[in-house]
């Protein structure tokens, strides 16, 4: 008997990014979410995009309100700062914290209830104040980590289990973001991977504040068929404004001019290209954005892509003059005034 | 007093709370002019990238963990976003966390984890700022109060001292006490806490503090509205002395 020859296959070399590192190295901890909660796809995506833009992660501060999607930051960018301050308040803490440090690449993540229900006034606040950060919704239309109470993006008419049927009207958090004067507004569904990738690579390249509502069914207390968070609803409905690409600065590109095409450049020098599907849809009109969303609301259609950019807008930190010295790094000389300035003020009195 | 606060926020890495009162909030007074501070900002107990990345050299083998408290103060040693070191990053959140700032449910670990704060709350009562006392060897009665009800209780022992009713006086700046509070309160018979809000509240802190001492502790509170008046914390006391 003559021993088959085994080949040992060369050890693969592992794939990393542009600053060296594996894919692994953007995990976080293990997720304690409901097997097959839209949050952990959306994870996921954070981990690829945030691994193909080659996100330095010690350069990245993550924020979260209170939920099951504000618990998500634990499992993704495992060696970047967090912090899961209180329900509906992670705008005040995330502009305080990137005003403190304008260098800093900021994530925030978010549920509906976060930032439909208790936090609409934050919310509202940051984005007229285009401070910059990935904002994410991860809008599943359901008070998930509390057991199943109706949002303020909850269909009208809805019926939940234990909640019994819904009454009000929804608010649609891409028409309050434009409202708001918002600089980037998208919808994405946590089922379609390739589309919230671009997105989220194309949000972290934006200049102001980007908003990101992605539709993430929640398992357990809302994935009933005729529930428009639901998975199966998402896949029948879902209908794409455009397909998207993502470009990243340090790729090279050609732009052609194709009929249907539209390429957007971004602040950082990357580009978002937009490719025509059913509909010639510009991303910079604003009427036209509000125009699609109502639209869409009216006619239940889950329409996803980049409702409205501008790339050029000055951010928070432009309008306030920050230095680029993060504040806590500042030597005593350069914040206290002088004895000068108390006695001018003290005469002043 | 914004600085000390900012300060002691920074050292012990909580917030703190300046109270001022309606009276002092809404009315023009006129005060000596401010000095210029002398006092050093303190940042607290906060790592830098490199001093990190000697940590465990300079402290005896132990790994740096977020809430490891590696002195005995219940402080431990903190990173900010943004420092170049790949394990400087952790999550901060409201629940169960161990000293590696990793999650845990596990009760031990949240009963630790609150007695380390436990432990901070202590330092705390040194490092904020002390009462200011004022001993009276032939007093039988102490007053304790704060804020702007000092200028009342001021006139209101002058005219008491009139009256033969001689007192100590204790001015609360800070809580957590020290012990200060507890010698004060042990000196005399009887130790009036006069207070501008309806309940007591600092009687009932003290109480609770100092559980021993409780049945000494007179409240003596009133909310109307308007600053305390002399006249009133006269009478009070007046009546019982
Ligand atoms: C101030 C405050 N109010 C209420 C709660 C209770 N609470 C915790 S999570 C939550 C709703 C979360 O819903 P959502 O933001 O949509 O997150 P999901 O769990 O669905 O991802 C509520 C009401 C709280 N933690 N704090
Ligand atoms: S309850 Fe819903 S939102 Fe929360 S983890 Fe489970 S599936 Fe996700
Ligand atoms: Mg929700």
């Amino acid at each position: 008997m003559t021993a088959t020859p085994t080949r040992t296959p060369a050890p693969k070399t592992p794939k990393v990014n542009s600053i060296g590192l594996e894919k692994n190295a953007y995990k976080g901890g293990e997720s304690t979410l409901c097997n097959g909660c839209g949050h952990d796809s959306i994870s996921s995506r954070i981990i690829n995009a945030a691994w193909e833009s080659g996100l330095d992660q010690t350069q990245v501060v993550k924020f979260s309100g209170i939920g099951c999607s504000s618990k998500t930051p634990a499992y993704f960018l495992g060696m970047s700062h967090a912090f899961n301050s209180l329900h509906g308040r992670m705008p005040s803490i995330a502009t305080g914290a990137l005003v403190a440090n304008k260098t800093l690449t900021g994530i925030g993540v978010s549920g509906d209830g976060d930032t439909a229900s208790i936090g609409i006034g934050g919310f509202k606040h940051m984005v007229r104040r285009n401070v910059p950060m990935v904002y994410v919704v991860e809008n599943n239309g359901v008070y998930g980590l509390t057991k199943g109470q109706f949002s303020a993006t909850s269909d009208k008419g809805q019926k939940l289990k234990y909640a019994g049927v819904n009454n009000f009207m929804p608010l649609d958090v891409c028409l309050e973001a434009l409202a708001a004067n918002a600089t980037f507004v998208a919808r994405s569904f946590a089922g379609d991977a390739k589309q919230l990738e671009a997105l989220l690579k194309a949000a972290f390249s934006h200049k102001g504040l980007a908003i990101l509502d992605v539709i993430s069914p929640c398992v357990t207390f809302n994935n009933h068929d005729d529930s428009t968070k639901s998975y199966n609803w998402g896949k029948e409905h879902e209908i794409q404004l455009h397909e998207l690409n993502f470009v990243p600065s340090f790729e090279q590109i050609e732009i052609d001019e194709y009929d249907d095409e539209r390429e957007v450049q971004l602040h950082d020098g990357s580009w978002l290209l937009l490719k025509k599907l059913g509909e010639d849809y510009d991303p910079t009109n604003k009427i036209l954005a509000y125009q699609t969303l109502e639209d869409a609301r009216r006619d239940q259609r889950l329409l996803t892509g980049i409702f409205y950019i501008e790339p050029e807008t000055p951010d928070f930190n432009d309008l306030l003059h920050t230095v680029d010295t993060p504040l806590a790094l500042l030597t005593q000389a350069e914040t206290r005034p002088s004895r000068e300035a108390l006695k001018h003020v003290m005469e002043a009195l | 007093m914004a600085i000390d606060a900012l300060n002691l926020a920074e050292r012990l890495q909580t917030p703190v709370f300046v109270l001022s009162d309606l009276d002092i909030g809404m009315n023009l007074w006129i005060t000596e002019a401010f000095e210029y501070p002398e006092k050093p900002e303190d940042r607290g107990k906060v790592l830098t990238a490199e001093q990190l990345a000697a940590f465990k050299e300079n402290h005896n083998g132990q790994r740096w963990g977020r809430y490891l408290d590696v002195d005995g103060d219940g402080i431990p040693y903190r990173t900010l976003p943004g420092t170049r070191n790949p394990q400087a990053g952790y999550f901060t959140r409201g629940t169960g966390h161990t000293e590696y700032a990793t999650y845990s449910e596990r009760p031990e670990v949240w009963e630790a984890m609150l007695k380390r704060v436990e432990k901070k709350f202590d330092t705390a009562r040194h490092l904020v700022p002390a009462p200011i006392v004022e001993e009276n060897p032939d007093a039988r009665i102490g007053i304790i109060t704060m804020g702007s009800n000092h200028p009342a209780v001021v006139e209101a022992r002058a005219r008491l001292d009139k009256g033969g009713v001689g007192s100590a006086y204790l001015r609360l700046r800070a809580l957590p006490i020290d012990e200060s509070v507890r010698e004060f309160i042990s000196r005399y018979d009887r130790i009036y806490v006069v207070e501008n809000n309806m309940d007591g509240q600092v009687a009932t802190i003290l109480r609770a503090e100092l559980p021993d001492l409780a049945g000494k502790l007179v409240s003596l509170a009133k909310c109307d509205g308007m600053p305390l008046s002399a006249r009133w914390i006269t009478e009070q006391i007046a009546a019982t002395e």
